[in-house]
């Protein structure tokens, strides 16, 4: 009876530990973000780039 | 599921530009015109009988409006029929170009003139030719051992 009341107290441990990180508190994702925004950056001009090049030689 | 904040923002950018990549491209392409430079034009012929097939059997350049001209060309290894060709400035070019042997290219640097010549096609572009000048037209498709010999030019005069 005791082994019992022990497993469901882990259990629910666990369960709260898993439910604390991924909703307790948020990562840090500001250099991710950044370093996003840069490749899309430069992805948009290289786009805008070529488009241009082909429009003014057209 | 959740979603981190900074990671909508992302995904929003991202779906965003794609977007406005397509639109430019589809309005471009539908409303106004713009296509890639060179394309087939759905003629077939039989590549071992280029020379006996009109209009490539007189590889030539013909007036065919007010400073609009038809070019019927051939590519061959290592050159272009006709070779030099003159025009005058502001011309208009409806290049239709084939191959008699193996595939060639058909490009100008500096300008969208660039597509392929392949044998059994009829390749075709337009250009309009604004300044005077010589421009070199090679070809960009390695075809053989003379490959970088294969070049001819337009001159364009004033």
């Amino acid at each position: 009876m005791v082994a019992q009341q022990d497993r469901e107290q882990t259990l629910k441990q666990q369960t709260n530990d898993i439910d604390h990180n991924q909703h307790g508190k948020e990562d840090k994702l500001n250099g991710t973000f950044i370093s996003v925004l840069l490749i899309g950056a430069f992805i948009a001009l290289s786009w805008i780039g070529i488009f241009l090049l082909f429009m003014d030689r057209a | 599921m959740h979603i981190h904040r900074l990671e909508k923002i992302w995904l929003a950018i991202g779906t965003l530009m794609l977007f406005v990549f397509l639109a430019a491209v589809g309005i471009g392409a539908f409303a106004m015109g713009n296509h890639p430079p060179g394309h087939s034009e759905g003629i077939k012929l039989d590549p071992e009988k280029v020379y006996e097939t009109p209009p490539f059997d007189d590889p030539r350049i013909e007036q065919i409006g007010d400073n609009e001209y038809n070019a019927y060309m051939v590519a061959y290894v290592y050159g272009y029929s006709p070779h030099n060709i003159e025009i005058p400035v502001g011309a208009t070019v409806h290049f239709y170009i084939t191959s008699a042997d193996v595939v060639h290219g058909f490009a100008i640097p500096g300008t969208n003139v660039n597509m392929m010549v392949v044998p059994g096609e009829v390749n075709e572009l337009t250009y309009t030719f604004d300044e005077p000048g010589e421009h070199l037209l090679i070809c960009n498709e390695y075809c053989g051992i003379g490959h970088e010999y294969m070049s001819t030019k337009i001159i364009v005069k004033g």
